[in-house]
């Protein structure tokens, strides 16, 4: 899958599912402060993420994502 | 003033450990006649939840002034007996109380449902009993508890709730609870949470409650809609001395094609309906004693 295919169906969710506004989707942005992902948004995202591609996200590797472009990136690894 | 919840709840660990230990010897109703002595200088000494407190009688339930005082000193002497409860029964197991159920059988067919399902509930009667109340269930309840709350009452839970399924999530930084939550519904198992506290920056949604504006958090609403989980807000509420009244208010999902943010919205106003009614019916048993509505802010 291409990056920009992971990014598109990544801020696709976030704004449709999560509520984040699109003009703070920026890969430097950081996923609680900038985008207000809150606690039990993960629990969504976590779901979200399964259903559109295909992976369980495990709670170890989550521990290093703090920006978007860390999310993507961690998308494309497991998808690829 | 500050109108998110600290995510601390009242009392500190001298006070909690104090409290146990009294109940390993001492008597249920004799520390309710203390405490009945000791509620005034508690009003003296709480300004700012008499002052939030106030204002809720006086705008939200429409308790004439003349009748504030009396009130708040149910308001607080309730509070306090919630508060002795929950530790007669931790210090002591011998210490039974009685429950009534009100709508059993909505709850029944959840528990029957091979699904997991959530249950919202909230600071009014005694929440903390939700756990006592339901006895012996096959399915495991995963009770959301903020890290705030002190070690000794955690540690003790996990003593008196151990033959029982109570497996508490704690909702901290190490974000843990984010792959409980969800492995929990999606083993059947019941997660449970106040939703009527606002913790950190937690997302929210605004309503009309008791008249005026107030903010709820939409984060388990929101699980409820993107799991596609069963909900039911379940309250607890005292009766008498030991007798409680646990009522139990299915949420349903009316709007299967919207999206699920406006799903999230429309369960949680079905909740804050339910609240709105559990506290005109017992008004001296709201316990959020700090600014709840905008207009306090």
């Amino acid at each position: 899958m291409e990056r920009s295919e992971v990014i598109k169906i990544t801020n696709n969710f976030l704004i449709e599912e999560i509520e984040v506004e699109e003009n703070v989707l920026t890969e430097e942005a950081k996923l609680k402060e900038d985008l207000g992902i809150d606690s039990l948004d993960f629990v969504d995202v976590v779901v979200i993420v399964e259903r559109e591609f295909g992976f369980k996200i495990k709670p170890e590797e989550m521990a290093e994502v703090k920006t978007l472009g860390d999310f993507y990136n961690y998308i494309m690894t497991k998808v690829n | 003033m500050e109108r998110k919840w600290s995510g601390k709840t009242q009392g500190g660990t001298f006070g909690q450990k104090s409290v146990l230990f009294y109940f390993k010897y001492g008597s249920l109703r004799l520390i309710y006649l203390i405490l009945y002595l000791v509620i005034p200088f508690y009003l003296i000494f709480d300004k700012k939840g008499v002052r939030v407190t106030k204002w809720y009688a006086l705008n939200c339930i429409g308790i004439k002034p003349k009748h504030l005082r009396k009130i708040l000193f149910q308001v607080y002497y309730n509070f306090g007996q919630v508060f002795l409860d929950r530790f007669a029964l931790l210090g002591n197991p011998k210490n039974k109380f009685n429950f009534s159920i009100e709508n059993e059988t909505a709850f029944q067919q959840l528990l029957n449902q091979e699904k997991g399902f959530l249950i919202v509930s909230a600071h009014v009667g005694n929440f903390e009993l939700l756990s006592y109340s339901m006895g012996k269930i096959d399915k495991t309840l995963r009770p959301i508890l903020f890290g705030g709350e002190a070690e000794v009452f955690k540690e003790l839970r996990n003593t008196i709730f151990k033959d029982k399924n109570i497996d508490p999530i704690i909702l901290d930084e190490t974000g843990s609870y984010i792959f409980d939550i969800n492995s929990a519904l999606m083993n059947g198992d019941i997660v449970s949470m106040p939703a009527d506290r606002i913790l950190g920056n937690m997302k929210h949604f605004t309503v009309d409650f008791l008249g005026h504006k107030a903010n709820f958090p939409l984060g388990v609403f929101q699980i409820a809609a993107t799991l596609n989980v069963p909900i039911v807000a379940i309250f607890v509420v005292k009766e008498s001395y030991k007798n409680f009244k646990v009522i139990v208010n299915p949420i349903n999902f009316i709007e299967e094609n919207q999206s699920n943010p406006i799903k999230a919205k429309l369960l949680g106003q079905q909740y804050v309906k339910h609240l709105e009614t559990l506290v005109q019916k017992h008004p001296n048993q709201w316990y959020n004693f700090y600014p709840f509505w905008n207009e306090q802010g």
